[in-house]
């Protein structure tokens, strides 16, 4: 087989050829291969003290989503109560609307992620500030506030089932389920930790007063309220943390949703649309109707998003550019109320009350045209009106599922007592029996979730 | 460059060996074979015949004389091969002497049926018969002269069993191409492109994301593939899956569509010419919008739906109905208007030959500006002619090819197209600002002041539309332009008669500028668009790829031939984009310096890839064909722990007819057996391997400041999608090859399949998903195509072809631990169809109480989701047939397609039902009553479904009709051209389906892909019939 041999000659010189060249070409592999891509952040690049400065940046971005800066849980939590109707045509914010979220439901995975990334957000800060940063200390304060609101905003709004992870490094440390009263203690150590690193700096009074205004509202969840009075007992009323806005950076959400794109119509008591127009809307208070100068709206003529639902805007953040309170001294003071009642003193708790309304004043919430209230005279009564102030007071700002559920859960109300149970839904059907929002089903990707039962406080 | 010295040490070997191996046997004995090719009967010359040495790389084409040379043949006995589309192959021996000069002349006998004998592969060209996979070839010359084709896609549909093309229905909108069903969850399931031996962009949604409201909605999205013009087209080749496409390397697995463009031919100088017009009509039938309101309503929200008529708890109204698409003063719907010209120049001699092209074609799509909205405008400043014709594709191309074989061993082409475009496409579909979801969702009156429904915010009337007029719609300009140039040169070199060098290098560069346009005071009032808004961005999207590759051919008998390929492949894939804009504009301006708030972003990709192969190609007898193959890829998109694959390919075909032992009946011409098995890949994105942060802007106490944020986990074990492809089949010929038979089955088990695994939230990272080698899908299925020429007679002929294909899709797993990914109505489930629907089934409905209206309590609804069907269609079939009669001088094809086995969402239907409140089983009690029912299960059923919806689409269509006549000499003659003919031609002509909405074929979702991505119908454009003339002209 001469003939043979010659092929096979042939045969290995190519092949010879080609391994010569694979050898040649691992040679020049590396810069053919090596694609540049500008547009992402190497981790390295942020391993000094810009790169920790703009960490912290980033990590109240990330808070500044989870709360008035998209379709937050504020946004979502509000239309799951009695703040938002849907004026939309997505079935995620009509079912929101109804009570009966799907765990897939989109608009409330992503809330729940926001709140998450604000959290993972304000760890990585943390490390990188004491790394790289370490003064002013009261930044990273800042950043143990930012991871307890995150905590506090989930054992707000979601199911008996809280997880929190840790993906400060690989492989991720996935947490297991937690009772809401067990995130609202972790939310409480995040916030105990922002006040010992607030330091004494400039930043330092923002840091205490957030922290202290935190982890009252944690504690409230705790039903420890007489606790909750005393820590915010400092808090100036007028104190405020201002979430702001710039067109190029991002507007104000809430203003975006409702105002601009008309998603979401501000909810009142009477319903406005289809046949059920002029039925009341059972438990739900009365945003519009009320006309309290709180909850400012106006009527235009134009309907909502779907074309069809008639619409109303909220009037308290009137520009893409109004800043929202994250927290203010307002609330202090309702805590203060709240304790107060709970103690059994009327008297101060309906002083607590009549002073925010008062226009003028060192306790005036600062807005004119309220009158005082007078006392309702049952407990039932009494309590009824601090919720409602509470609503009117911290309107939009992601308290109000908070309150809806420990009113069932903490002073022992019915579950029907919750905004729309019962009655027909304006988009059909009747209300569902959700008292919280669900875990979301992509969380179930961690081994350790579970789902919980959403119809339960 | 970091090449240390002992590595550039061994390249210098290798070239040097290759060199080497390139020179040796310069000096061996050769001699030269010529001769001429004619036709048996006519003596007629054959040009464009292959002529080649068997056993060696020497090739030879015949010119317009038929005469052909072959140099450089090596001493001894030889056999000549001849090929040519439409006669039989032949072959015939020769003895050749050293500088001797042997003749040898063919006559070949016509075939009836003509198919194409040789293919492009990854290493060349080869004998089809020597493959042991299918290849489908279009003959696209042919095609575009005759058949009302106006894109690539176009070309390509119904072509190929197994290629299923599902083109956009707007002027300009794209397509989307899927070659043996879907095989990855996460990336795209395209084809790759190979144009004139270079590889080509062919992105599907190549459009700014900033430009169009939504993520893939409110238009038709463009398609690079669609650039081509496909009058420029000679030949298309499909390479459909691994088993044939492993050479071409990672992003192979979704099969090649390899395009040959027009070429000169040598002989006198030819000119042709062709101008073509047209019409587009919508033939569609659309929603009529109804509305019953409550009595003395003062709201239009005030509806009184049947379910609450049944219940007593509303007094209704009269029924009221109205469609604004049979209302001509209302009806943003009118007859577009196509033009297309172009010319054509080849010729040259045996050793330079030249094509050269120049086409425009415009098109303007069918929406408009309806009667009474231009009258309004007309007293508000006027309008505007891009406002009156939204949607308009202008498209001018230019073309010219050289190709040269200076010496008879070396072969050079040089290859370049270039086109401008500029499309206007207007947001018609599924958007706030598309106008479908106004048309569509309009009440069932024209105006009723009384409950608020008269006046659009901006004072128009609305005369049916939901909130929005086409006025409004229209005044926002979008535009894409486009200018491209793809360049390629083409190299062969045979040094010697056993080695055959080739070398393809080439770019394909796109400049691409996308913008949009609302002037102050103009377009829907949709949050603060207004105000003004203007947007500009521009994109370079650049291909550079090389492919070089040496074959050496040895004959160590007569009975056996080898072939060994070595080669190497280089693609860098680059696109970067700037993109700025502003809102709120000063009045009277267009620019982005004019407006107060002026943004701006950017994004780049880049991806490279660097691949090696070997093929060894055996053939025995001529008559049995072995091939095998590897091929090794490195790609940056790897993650940092993996570093290469290796796919590698076994191919046989046997033509078993021409074994003793083969009881060959006598209706057989010839049985071929063929199977392959192969490997490809598909190449991950280029960010997906690696962990970042991205850049953000946050503003703190009224300042922006910059800021990073956690975006993304990455993977450093990051690696190719992997698919692994057997095909098996046989080709037959029959009754002496009048009929031929073609039948494949294939399996291909998509292994690394990547998916995009959900992150749980908790985890707080940017990106939700991240990219993971944890999947594995399926497709098998079985392909056809029966080709049949029925009457061939000489002033009568009729040729038919039956091709189909049935694909089965299965996710065969996402990986341990992975949850099944879930949307709203696609779902990827283990065991099931990607992209399958998924619904609360409506178990049951039932009017018990015969009061003629279905309520809550009378449907019954699964409460557990389940599989309702495949979202794309698992079968199709094509039949087309040709007939020439009247002395051949009249051609009339018609062909007819059909696709099924798949559910549709009818998404336009259910966001009436849901959201518009106008569709007719919300209010007429004369609605079927399961119309009535999927809407009861839609809104008031506490386990809420779409099920109702989803509707099986199969449906038959006329798809193509033309009349192509000779003209008399005289009449081309009196034209000054000495050949001309005429073609009246119809596309998408009649439908039959039972599908309920307005088309099967509407289809949201042509260019789109992705994780959850089906053909969705939910207020988008249908497809309109053309209707074109078209005269050719030669000179």
């Amino acid at each position: 087989m001469k003939i043979s041999i010659r092929h096979r000659g042939r045969t290995a010189a190519m092949l010879g050829v080609l391994l010569l060249a694979a050898s040649g070409c691992h040679a020049i592999s590396d810069p053919l291969l090596d694609a540049p891509q500008p547009d992402i952040i190497n981790p390295n690049d942020v391993q000094n003290a810009d790169g920790a400065e703009a960490a912290r940046v980033g990590a109240i971005g990330r808070l500044k989503t989870m709360t008035a800066g998209d379709e937050s849980t504020w946004i979502m939590g509000g239309l799951f109560a009695d703040e938002w109707k849907s004026s939309d045509t997505f079935q995620q914010r009509d079912e929101t609307d109804q009570r009966l979220v799907d765990p897939t439901n989109a608009q409330i995975t992503t809330a729940f992620r926001f709140i998450h990334r604000a959290r993972l957000s304000s760890m990585l800060a943390i490390g990188l500030l004491r790394k790289y940063k370490p003064a002013p200390a009261s930044n990273v304060g800042m950043m143990f506030f930012v991871k307890g609101f995150a905590e506090l905003q989930s054992a707000q709004d979601f199911c008996d089932a809280q997880i929190f992870s840790d993906a400060t490094a690989e492989p991720i440390q996935y947490g297991s389920p937690i009772t809401v009263a067990q995130a609202f203690q972790l939310a409480s150590a995040s916030f105990d930790s922002a006040l010992a690193n607030a330091g004494t700096d400039a930043g330092s009074a923002l840091v205490n007063n957030l922290a202290k205004l935190g982890k009252a509202r944690a504690q409230i969840g705790l039903k420890n309220y007489a606790g909750a009075a005393t820590l915010v007992a400092t808090v100036p009323t007028n104190f405020v943390f201002n979430e702001t806005y710039l067109q190029v950076s991002g507007d104000n959400g809430i203003w975006a949703l409702n105002n601009s794109v008309k998603r979401y119509t501000v909810q009142d008591s009477i319903e406005r649309n289809g046949a059920l127009a002029g039925t009341a809307i059972p438990n739900a208070l009365p945003f519009v109707s009320a006309k309290d100068p709180r909850v400012p709206t106006s009527r235009p003529t134009t309907r909502g998003f779907d074309g069809v639902t008639l619409f109303d805007a909220q009037q308290i953040w009137p520009t893409r550019e109004t800043a929202v309170a994250l927290l203010s001294g307002v609330e202090a003071r309702l805590d203060e109320a709240e304790a107060a009642l709970k103690a059994g003193d009327v008297a101060t708790y309906l002083q607590k009350l009549n002073d925010l309304r008062a226009a003028t004043g060192a306790n005036s919430g600062g807005v004119a045209g309220l009158t005082p209230l007078a006392d309702p005279g049952t407990q039932t009564a009494r309590e009824d009106l601090l919720f409602r102030e509470r609503a009117f007071w911290n309107f939009g700002r992601g308290s109000r599922l908070f309150d809806l559920r420990r009113r069932i859960r903490d002073y022992g109300r019915a579950t029907t007592s919750f905004p729309g149970s019962g009655a027909p839904f304006h988009k059909g059907g009747n209300y569902g029996t959700q008292l919280s929002l669900p875990i979301p089903q992509a969380e179930l990707n961690n081994a350790n979730a579970q789902s919980c039962d959403a119809t339960k406080p | 460059m970091r090449m240390v010295p002992a590595r550039m040490a061994a390249n210098a070997v290798a070239f040097a060996l290759l060199f080497l191996i390139s020179t040796a046997g310069f000096a061996a004995a050769q001699g030269t074979i010529t001769g001429r090719v004619t036709a048996q009967g006519t003596g007629e010359a054959i040009l464009e015949t292959r002529v080649l040495v068997v056993g060696t790389s020497l090739v030879a084409t015949t010119g317009t004389d038929g005469r052909y040379t072959l140099r450089g043949v090596p001493n001894g006995a030889q056999q000549i091969r001849v090929l040519r589309v439409g006669f039989a192959e032949q072959k015939k021996g020769v003895d050749v002497a050293a500088g001797q000069t042997a003749t040898l002349d063919f006559v070949l006998s016509a075939v009836v049926v003509k198919l194409a004998e040789v293919v492009t592969t990854a290493t060349g060209e080869a004998r089809r018969v020597e493959l042991g996979n299918t290849v489908s070839n279009i003959n696209a010359a042919q095609r575009t002269a005759t058949a009302p084709v106006k894109s690539l896609a176009d070309v390509l549909a119904g072509q190929a069993p197994g290629v299923q093309v599902a083109s956009g229905s707007v002027t300009g909108s794209g397509a989307r191409v899927r070659i043996r069903g879907t095989s990855s969850l996460s990336l795209s399931s395209d084809p790759i492109y190979v144009i004139d031996g270079v590889r080509m962009t062919s992105s599907t949604g190549s459009v700014s994301p900033n430009i169009f409201v939504g993520s893939g909605d409110g238009r038709g999205t463009q398609t690079r593939a669609l650039d081509i013009n496909p009058d420029d087209i000679e030949n298309i080749e499909i390479v459909k899956g691994p088993s044939a496409a492993t050479l071409y390397g990672t992003d192979a697995a979704n099969g090649v569509i390899v395009i040959t463009t027009k070429h000169g031919r040598g002989g006198p100088q030819k000119w042709t010419a062709f101008g073509e017009t047209g019409l587009l009509k919508d033939r569609n039938t659309y929603p009529t919008a109804y509305t019953t309101l409550v009595k003395g309503a003062t709201a239009l929200s005030q509806i009184c739906r049947l379910t609450a008529q049944a219940a007593g708890t509303c007094t209704p109204d009269s029924l009221r109905s109205y469609s604004l698409f049979t209302d001509p003063t209302a009806s943003p719907i009118g007859s577009g208007s196509r033009r297309q010209g172009g010319v054509q120049l080849s010729g040259g001699s045996e050793t330079l030959r030249y094509f050269s092209s120049g086409q425009f074609e415009d098109e303007i799509g069918v929406y408009q500006i309806p009667s009474y909205e231009i009258s309004r405008l007309d007293t508000i400043g006027g309008t505007r002619e891009e406002w009156i014709h939204p949607n308009r594709l202008s498209r001018q191309n230019l073309r010219a090819n050289i190709n040269a074989s200076p010496s008879g061993s070396l072969d050079v082409s040089v290859n370049t197209g270039f086109v401008h475009s500029t499309t206007r496409i207007p947001q018609t579909d599924n958007n706030s600002l598309g106008l479908l979801s106004h048309a569509y969702g309009g009440p069932g009156f024209v105006s009723m002041p009384s409950v608020g429904y008269n006046l659009s915010s901006t004072g128009a009337q609305l005369h049916g539309y939901r909130a929005s007029t086409p006025g409004d719609i229209f005044q926002n300009t979008t535009t894409q332009e486009i200018n491209r140039f793809i360049g390629s040169t083409n190299a062969n070199w045979r040094p010697i008669s056993w080695l055959a060098n080739r070398a393809n290098v080439g770019i394909d560069y796109t400049a691409r500028q996308d913008q949009q346009l609302c002037r102050r005071g103009t377009c829907a009032d949709i949050g603060s668009t207004r105000l003004g808004l203007v947007e500009d961005d521009r994109a370079s999207i650049n291909t550079f790829s090389a492919d070089v590759g040496s074959t050496a051919t040895f004959a160590p008998a007569a009975s056996m031939n080898f072939k060994t390929t070595v080669g190497a492949q280089y693609v860098n894939a680059y696109s970067g984009r700037n993109g700025s804009g502003t809102s709120n504009l000063a009045p009277g301006t267009q620019t982005v310096s004019a407006g107060a708030t002026p943004f701006s972003d950017e994004a780049t990709s880049s991806s490279r890839t660097l691949g090696l192969f070997i093929e060894e190609a055996a053939a025995f007898r001529d008559r049995l064909f072995l091939t095998a193959a590897l091929r090794t890829d490195q790609n940056s998109a790897f993650g940092t722990n993996f570093q290469r694959v290796v796919y590698p390919k076994l191919s046989a075909s046997y033509l078993i007819s021409e074994e003793s032992f083969f009881p060959k009946p006598r209706f057989l011409s010839e049985l071929r057996l063929r199977a392959a098995l192969g490997e490809s890949g598909v190449q991950p994105g280029p960010l997906d391997a690696l962990r970042f942060y991205a850049p953000a802007t946050v503003n703190i106490n009224a300042v922006d400041q910059p800021a990073v944020q956690f975006s993304t986990l990455g993977n450093s074990d990051l690696r190719p999608e992997r698919a692994r492809e057997f095909e098996g089949g046989f080709d037959a010929r029959m009754f002496d090859s009048r009929v031929t038979l073609e039948a494949t089955y294939y399996s291909k088990v998509t292994k690394d399949a990547l998916i995009s695994a959900v992150i749980p939230p908790s985890a707080g990272s940017g990106a939700t998903t991240r990219r993971q080698n944890l999947g594995s899908v399926k497709n098998a299925g079985a392909e056809m195509s029966l080709n049949a020429q029925l009457v061939d007679r000489r002033n009568f002929a009729w040729s038919t072809t039956l091709s189909g294909s049935m694909n089965e899709n299965k996710l065969v797993t996402l990986g341990e631990g992975i949850q099944p990914i879930v949307g709203a109505t696609i779902r990827q489930v283990p065991g099931f169809p990607l992209n399958g629907y998924w619904q609360r089934q409506i178990l049951s409905y039932d009017d018990k109480d015969k009061n003629g209206i279905i309520t809550a309590s009378e449907v019954v609804v699964d409460t557990a989701f389940s599989y309702i069907g495949y979202s794309i269609p698992r079968y199709e079939a094509t039949l087309s047939n040709g007939i020439e009669t009247f002395n051949r001088k009249v051609r009339i094809n018609a062909m007819f397609d059909y696709k099924g086995g798949n559910m549709l969402l009818n998404g336009t239907e259910r966001i009436r039902c849901q959201n518009r409140n106008n569709c007719r089983g919300l209010f007429d009690q004369t609605a079927p009553l399961f119309e009535q029912a999927r809407v009861v299960a839609l809104r008031d059923d506490p386990s809420r479904t779409q099920a109702g919806y989803m509707e099986g689409a199969g449906f038959v269509r006329f798809r193509e009709l033309s009349v192509t006549a000779d003209m008399p000499q005289i009449v081309a003659a009196h034209l000054r051209a000495s050949t001309a003919s005429i073609t009246f031609a119809g596309r998408n002509l009649f439908k039959w389906t039972s599908y309920s909405g307005i088309d099967p074929e509407s289809n949201a979702d042509a260019g789109g892909g992705g994780t959850l991505s089906a053909p969705s119908d939910f207020q988008t454009s249908p497809p309109v019939t053309f209707y074109t003339v078209r005269l050719n002209l030669g000179f």
